[in-house]
């Protein structure tokens, strides 16, 4: 798995995560979203490109996600394919961390709470 | 009716090459829904990656078995390992947690595979730990 990542001209960090998820990513993976969620109070996770989530991914969304509510800021998950969604409802991830279908209703979504 | 075994010494990477085992038997089976097949390495890599980070045997890494079995409207998937007992269907569900900052962090792999499989049971056999799951 690649993580890829960005800041909008309105300021919003866009994580995208591509391929397989596999057990020796997820170190990387929590580092990665730790240093790129610091400061951070609009948080968006692209999940178009992801094949495989499992739940020790999920647990690093779920922390992230925490840490950027914490500081009044909020994180969406974006456009997640129908192999992972059925995960993120499996994991109860779902009703934790809201799911946008595209880049404007996540926009959206995270300028609004942080408003 | 098709069946498949592989075995390995249990590690991080060993993860890896199970999944690709198991994708591999279901594309021998084309007419399956992408449904069950996702729920099947779902299930699988969620209970082996367990078996790699957390079970242990005082004479080195465990050893996990898998068998797969296919026929035309369900999959069975037999998990075995000889690491130290442990049932997953023990393990306590994850309560209704009301909003993102009371969540707990872990615990959600049983979880998505008891969602995720129509069946699951646990047997101690010996030394072997064996976890059934029935997928329709």
């Amino acid at each position: 798995m690649s993580i890829e990542s960005e800041v909008t001209s309105k300021g919003i960090m866009i994580i995208k995560l591509i391929g397989r998820m596999q057990l020796q990513d997820l170190q990387g993976m929590e580092d990665t979203f730790r240093k790129l969620i610091k400061g951070r109070s609009a948080v968006i996770v692209d999940l178009s490109e992801l094949l495989v989530l499992f739940s020790m991914g999920i647990r690093t969304l779920i922390q992230s996600a925490q840490t950027v509510e914490l500081r009044g800021g909020k994180m969406v998950l974006m456009a997640p394919t129908k192999d992972v969604l059925v995960v993120l409802k499996a994991s109860g991830a779902s009703a934790l961390i809201p799911i946008c279908a595209d880049l404007e209703d996540a926009e959206i979504t995270v300028l609004r709470s942080t408003a | 009716m098709s069946l498949y075994r592989k075995e390995v010494a249990a590690s991080v990477h060993s993860v890896s090459r199970i999944i690709t085992w198991a994708e591999a038997a279901a594309r021998q089976h084309p007419d399956l829904s992408s449904a069950p097949v996702n729920a099947m390495l779902v299930c699988i890599q969620e209970l082996v990656s367990n078996i790699a980070l957390h079970s242990r045997r005082p004479d080195g890494a465990p050893t996990v078995k898998v068998a797969i079995q296919i026929d035309a409207e369900r999959i069975s998937v037999c998990i075995e390992d000889n690491g130290q007992p442990f049932d997953p269907m023990k393990q306590a569900p994850i309560k209704f947690e009301k909003d993102l900052a009371s969540a707990y962090l872990g615990g959600r792999g049983v979880r998505i595979v008891r969602q995720l499989a129509g069946e699951m049971s646990y047997v101690r056999v010996g030394e072997w730990n064996r976890v059934l799951l029935e997928i329709a």
